[in-house]
């Protein structure tokens, strides 16, 4: 059984890790949005050119 | 994190994959754009691990296709053969459907068989009046997957029978 302490820590860590995560999909959307500017723009997206 | 092959994901998968900005990027025929990401994260049982992430743009109602789930294995795999370390999923429920679409990789994980090369373990919670969702996958022939799985098993039962 783990401690109550160690528990708390790791709630910490969860919480963390789920503001985290909102902040990687902040930047990801953001990513794709330019992705999709650039694909209306341009008609392609370069980074997927092949 | 050691950088991914793009030679080697692009060999199994349907879709041809690049790499902007750190994620990896692909197109589907009906136009919809996907970036996936691995960003560093919490340690666990003093293990790091990545959190995994997949976004999508579309463009049309026509969201269902197959080949998605192939290219998605595709970049999971090659993680796994460059990084010994644990992948880490963790979505709360401010958005109930992404977090639905989201956790189908750990099914689509599940249905590849994959689960003779890992261990998947998932786990749900309410802190703070919060329900969250995590889940971690492992390879098995990590040097700590005793004390990683031990943890994780520990916390996600306390927290399953004690609202926080």
């Amino acid at each position: 059984m783990m401690t109550q302490d160690k528990l708390n820590e790791y709630i910490a860590k969860i919480k963390q890790s789920i503001q985290h995560k909102h902040e990687i999909e902040a930047r990801m959307d953001a990513h794709l949005q330019e992705l999709a500017e650039e694909r209306a723009r341009t008609g392609s997206i370069s980074v997927l050119a092949q | 994190m050691n950088p991914l092959s793009l030679d080697a994901i692009n060999a199994s998968s349907p879709y041809f994959v690049s790499l902007s900005k750190g994620e990896y990027v692909f197109q589907t025929q009906s136009g919809a754009i996907y970036n996936v990401s691995f960003d560093e994260d919490m340690e666990i049982a003093g293990c790091i691990s990545y959190q995994f992430s997949i976004r999508r743009r579309i463009v049309t109602d026509k969201t269902f296709d197959p080949n998605v789930q192939n290219v998605i294995l595709s970049i999971i795999y090659e993680f796994f053969d460059k990084n010994e370390d644990i992948l880490l999923y963790t979505c709360d429920n401010t958005d109930h459907k992404e977090s639905a679409r989201n956790r189908l990789f750990l099914r689509w994980f599940q249905e590849a068989d994959a689960e003779k090369q890992f261990i998947i373990k998932m786990a749900d919670a309410t802190i703070d009046d919060q329900h969250l969702y995590f889940a971690i996958i492992i390879p098995k022939c990590h040097p700590n997957i005793t004390d990683i799985c031990a943890e994780f098993d520990s916390v996600s039962a306390q927290l399953t029978n004690k609202p926080q």
